[in-house]
């Protein structure tokens, strides 16, 4: 079984979770086992692997996992699944529904937003004391029981399976400075229970529960600041494999010697717990090798792939597209850098007054905020659309005639391959690592230096001024993305599946 | 079926619970369903009744009928092998517990239950801080019946209940009182009968509520028997249904013992007596203090029941110990050591009988406040008594000890009738008491079976005593006397006529 290490799954999803679940349906295509897996407690996860098309089957979340309740149908719940106590009375305020009796309240129930699905339950001692707040699943199953203490702090979380059992325990105790410490326990739970100092043992232990049940696994660990200790501490043998989505050092003009970049030092300090390490480029993977020797295998895989749907699909007719429309498809994030577009952009709209740009993307932080105020000082905003995150990147593409992404770094830039597979000829700095492996500079777009506003300006300028050359560069964009059609980067993984498969089968003669 | 309303059993016991015990022997003896209800949590309950005799069907305990634990057929053993403690941790073997380790952090603490080896009692579990998160409760039957959990204060927030297969059935919820600390402040039964939640304000409340449902549940009508008024009355008082309800007097109902007519009424029993026509009757143990209650409240309906039971003596006097074979000059006391039966009395009045009767002995079974026992080895000391007075605190079962003492003595201000007279009697022990109110007079044929002399007459009572000590003739009189009282008028076939005659009087079609 080969499992994929996230953190995380939500309807906002990174590059990092798309890249999971595109390699996922890559293996689910060719019969190779694989389960995503993620450490977050979501009460919707359910609706959120659905919209996201990730099979139960291919799915395991540590929440989930020991309570049982990975599997479970939708069932609705409300009013008349949760009778109320005889001599009440009740008081409708919006999705509330206080629940008195004898003049004192017992609880309220709140619902799901326009709807009448009961969402959660807080409950009251006879002072008027909150006691306890209960929540349900999405699927319509208690799953998570608050405790408030005495001064109204939460002191545990219960989170339940559809058992009606509690599996698992969040303490929130003090330590002698008087600081909230956040520890676990597993219980009702192979009839045993444990105990953890932390959500790292706990990831460490949910690892090797999950090793137990298959073997011989492969973990490929796609978030190493979450993961890699838990992966790492291991007590079951596995196969470990570091995935850079990243560049793995923090100052590009000196990969040998620059100090790592955050998110990786730790993965990287203890490069000798790696089985084999995977980078999307082979740049990268070359860095990488210089950097870290070849006592490890590593692979170069793109992140991304164009299916062969996509490939097959019509061209979008260019005067099909929105005229002038540039789209920067990012998170909001300061390494994206959407301040340079919309510096870029003021200049572009000056020689074509029909000019937009598109920004999509959730937004990281409060970053939102100084890129809108920026557009406000530009006197921009009637051009400028903050757009949010989608989950049909595609039909964005078709709209527009390109695209830009001056980055200050990147692990792969799918959205960059996206671009092309759609016919979007792309403006993109020459970072690490991506555009220059994507990009066919001249031919599907024209590939700029980082902190170089000025050359994103005259290179949108230069193409939204030449509609042949733009259009010619869309078809080849279009042509240039069956580079990376689903064989050829499965190819690529073969090479690494091959390898897995003759160590295990060595591990298993031995 | 017939409840006797009780608080609990415990491993030491008052006359009440005796009393509600030999009863529900004697109703089950014939034929009658009945079983003693008590209140407290108690997760030994099932191997306390054991010491007495009494069988898991023949109570029924508050929290076992929430938990749906009533029924517990199968009994386990469990022990820290049993608990499935993760194999990476390290077990370390305590008397009372076992410290449970993952390398150098203590995890957890597994605790016995006190006289077995290594039966789990509970399990507390601590996070890196050493802060206790929760502590699992286990029951003697092998199941783990609650959980505590804590604040961030450390002091209890919740104390969950389960059923024995792990279900949530009750949930406690405390809140600081006054002096900071826990105080009940919600009760939430959870999803009762399939039909939601319920809320109660304390226990009293759901004690409430419990009788009521069995009440409800009963098939027939139900017969309520408050042993213990503290924990009856105010239930039985809230329950306006079909169901009967008698309550026993276990005490003098008067403040001021001596005067049963009009002192005022014991704090408990005042709210019955106020409603008194919401039971169908009042339950005394001797005749003299039903006399009196009915002359108090003329119109309610008062009557006497003898609290235990016997059966008729064997003709050829093989269940009778004669006193030449008991231990000579043997005194005895069984009850509480407690400043109400005057202990320091007997004592000093056991002096006067040691200086007649050199090697007369007194030996006092029973519990009592630390202090008080201790205050009274030290009197004991004081007079030289020495090695002639034990004190033996209490024994659940003192049947085998009663034929080992020749005379029994009671000093006490007051009470309801002392069960100990009454078995005194049945064993063949003379009793030479005070004369108070209620017991030694419907006991105790004074000349015959014992003396009865009045308070504070130390000199008269040691008199009584030396003279049956240094009488053997008259000892061994008085003991036929006692055997022959005890096991004519307090048959188990009379005492169940009379319970038929009385309960049937107000069984209404």
């Amino acid at each position: 079984m080969y499992y994929f290490l996230n953190d995380n799954m939500q309807y906002s999803k990174s590059g990092i979770e798309q890249a999971e679940i595109n390699r996922l349906r890559l293996f689910v295509k060719h019969g190779v086992p694989a389960k995503i897996v993620t450490r977050v407690f979501s009460m919707e996860l359910s609706r959120i692997l659905e919209q996201a098309g990730i099979a139960r089957e291919n799915f395991v979340n540590l929440f989930e996992f020991f309570c049982g309740s990975g599997d479970v149908a939708e069932r609705s719940f409300t009013m008349g699944d949760f009778p109320l106590p005889a001599n009440t009375t009740t008081t409708r305020k919006n999705n509330q529904l206080q629940v008195f009796a004898q003049g004192k309240m017992l609880m309220i129930i709140y619902f799901r937003k326009n709807s009448e699905e009961i969402s959660n339950v807080q409950y009251f001692d006879v002072n008027g004391r909150t006691v306890k707040m209960v929540w349900w699943d999405v699927r319509g199953f208690k799953c998570l029981e608050q405790f408030f203490d005495w001064d109204g702090k939460i002191s545990q979380e219960q989170y339940f399976g559809p058992d009606g059992q509690a599996h698992i325990e969040k303490n929130h105790y003090l330590n002698r400075a008087g600081k909230s410490c956040l520890s676990w326990r597993v219980f009702n739970y192979q009839g045993g229970s444990w105990v953890f100092t932390g959500m790292n043992e706990l990831t460490r232990f949910f690892y090797d529960e999950l090793n137990r049940q298959t073997t011989p696994n492969v973990f490929i660990c796609d978030r190493t600041v979450e993961c890699d200790w838990g992966l790492f501490h291991m007590e079951t043998p596995a196969f470990k494999v570091l995935h850079l989505h990243n560049d793995h050092v923090s100052d590009p003009s000196d990969m040998l010697h620059s100090p790592l970049n955050n998110n990786y030092t730790n993965a990287l300090n203890n490069w000798h717990k790696w089985d084999a390490v995977i980078s999307a480029t082979p740049e990268q993977t070359q860095d990488v090798v210089d950097r870290f020797g070849a006592a490890i295998p590593a692979f170069t895989i793109p992140v991304g792939y164009v299916t062969d749907a996509e490939i097959a699909a019509k061209h979008q007719a260019f005067d099909q597209r929105q005229k002038n429309l540039i789209v920067h498809v990012a998170r909001l994030a300061p390494e994206k850098q959407q301040n340079h577009s919309i510096e870029a952009f003021a200049q572009v709209h000056q020689q074509f007054p029909d000019a937009r740009l598109e920004l999509w993307g959730y937004a990281n932080g409060d970053i939102e905020k100084k890129f809108k105020q920026q557009v406000v000082d530009a006197g921009l905003s009637d051009v400028v659309s903050f757009k949010g995150y989608t989950h049909d990147i595609g039909a964005v593409y078709d709209r527009a005639q390109i695209g830009v992404l001056p980055s200050r770094a990147e692990g792969f830039s799918l959205t960059l391959l996206e671009a092309q597979s759609h016919g979007v000829p792309m403006v993109a700095n020459d970072v690490k690592y991506g555009p220059s492996d994507i990009i066919q500079d001249g031919q599907t777009g024209i590939l700029t230096e980082n902190g170089q506003p000025q050359q994103l300006a005259d290179a949108l300028i230069q193409l939204l001024g030449d509609r042949q050359k733009l259009q010619d560069f869309s078809e080849a964009a279009y042509e240039n993305a069956k580079r990376y059609s689903e064989d050829a980067v499965f190819d690529q993984w073969r090479q690494l599946l091959d390898y897995f498969e003759n160590l295990m089968t060595i591990t298993a003669a031995e | 079926m017939y409840y006797f309303v009780n608080e609990y059993i415990l491993q030491k016991n008052s006359s009440v619970e005796h009393t509600a015990m030999n009863r529900v022997k004697l109703f089950n003896h014939y034929k009658t369903p009945a079983k003693i209800v008590t209140k407290i949590y108690d997760r030994l309950l099932h191997r306390t009744i054991g010491d007495f005799g009494v069988t898991d069907d023949q109570v029924l305990n508050m929290f076992d009928y929430f938990q749906k634990a009533t029924d517990v057929t199968d009994v386990q053993v469990k022990t820290t092998d049993n608990l499935n403690i993760p194999i990476e941790y390290e077990i370390t073997v305590g008397a009372n517990f076992s410290s449970v380790a993952n390398g150098d952090r203590l995890v957890e603490n597994v605790g016995f239950i006190l006289g077995t080896i290594g039966r789990v009692f509970y399990q507390e579990f601590f996070d890196p801080q050493g802060n206790r998160i929760g502590t699992d409760l286990w029951d003697w039957r092998g199941f783990k019946s609650a959980t505590q959990y804590f604040g961030q204060n450390g002091q209890l927030i919740l104390q969950r209940y389960y059923t024995p297969t792990g279900q949530t059935a009750l949930e406690e919820y405390y809140a600081a009182d006054t002096a900071g600390k826990p105080l009940l402040s919600r009760i939430i039964l959870k999803d009762y009968r399939g039909e939601g939640d319920r809320f109660f304000q304390n226990r009293d409340d759901l004690f409430t509520f419990f009788l009521n449902e069995l009440s409800n549940r009963d098939a027939e009508t139900t017969t309520f028997i408050v042993d213990r008024p503290g924990t009856g009355v105010q239930s039985l008082l809230a329950l306006n249904d079909a169901s009967h309800k008698y309550l026993y007097i276990p005490i003098n109902h008067a403040v001021n013992p001596n005067d049963p007519i009009h002192a005022n009424l014991d704090g408990f029993l005042e709210p019955a007596f106020e409603h008194f026509s919401h039971f169908d009757g009042f339950i005394t143990a001797t005749p003299q203090q039903a006399e009196n209650l009915a002359t108090r409240f003329p119109k309610a309906r008062v009557f006497a029941m003898p609290a235990v039971t016997t059966v008729p003596l064997a003709k050829d006097g093989t269940d009778r110990v004669a006193p030449s074979d008991r231990q000579p000059h043997s005194l005895l006391y069984v009850g509480r050591i407690g400043q109400d039966k005057q202990i320091d009395q007997q004592l000093r009045m056991f002096a006067l009988v040691k200086d007649r009767v050199p090697d007369a002995t007194f030996t006092l079974y029973g519990y009592g406040d630390a202090k008080y026992v201790a205050d009274m080895q030290k009197l004991a000391d004081s007079l030289n008594l020495g090695d002639s007075v034990t004190f033996k605190d209490y024994v659940p079962n003192l049947a085998a000890d009663y034929d080992r003492y020749q005379v029994l003595t009671n000093t006490s201000l007051a009470d309801g009738g002392p069960l100990a007279m009454m078995e005194a009697l049945m064993h063949g022990l003379p009793v030479v008491s005070y004369r108070f109110n209620y017991g030694p007079a419907a006991f105790v044929t004074d000349g015959q079976d014992g003396y009865l002399v009045d308070p504070g007459q130390t000199l008269a009572l040691a008199e009584k005593i030396v003279a049956l000590f240094t009488n053997p003739e008259k000892l061994a009189a008085f003991s036929e006397a006692a055997y022959t009282t005890a096991h004519t008028q307090w048959t188990r076939r009379k005492v169940w006529n009379r319970w038929q005659k009385e309960l049937a009087a107000n069984v209404t079609v």
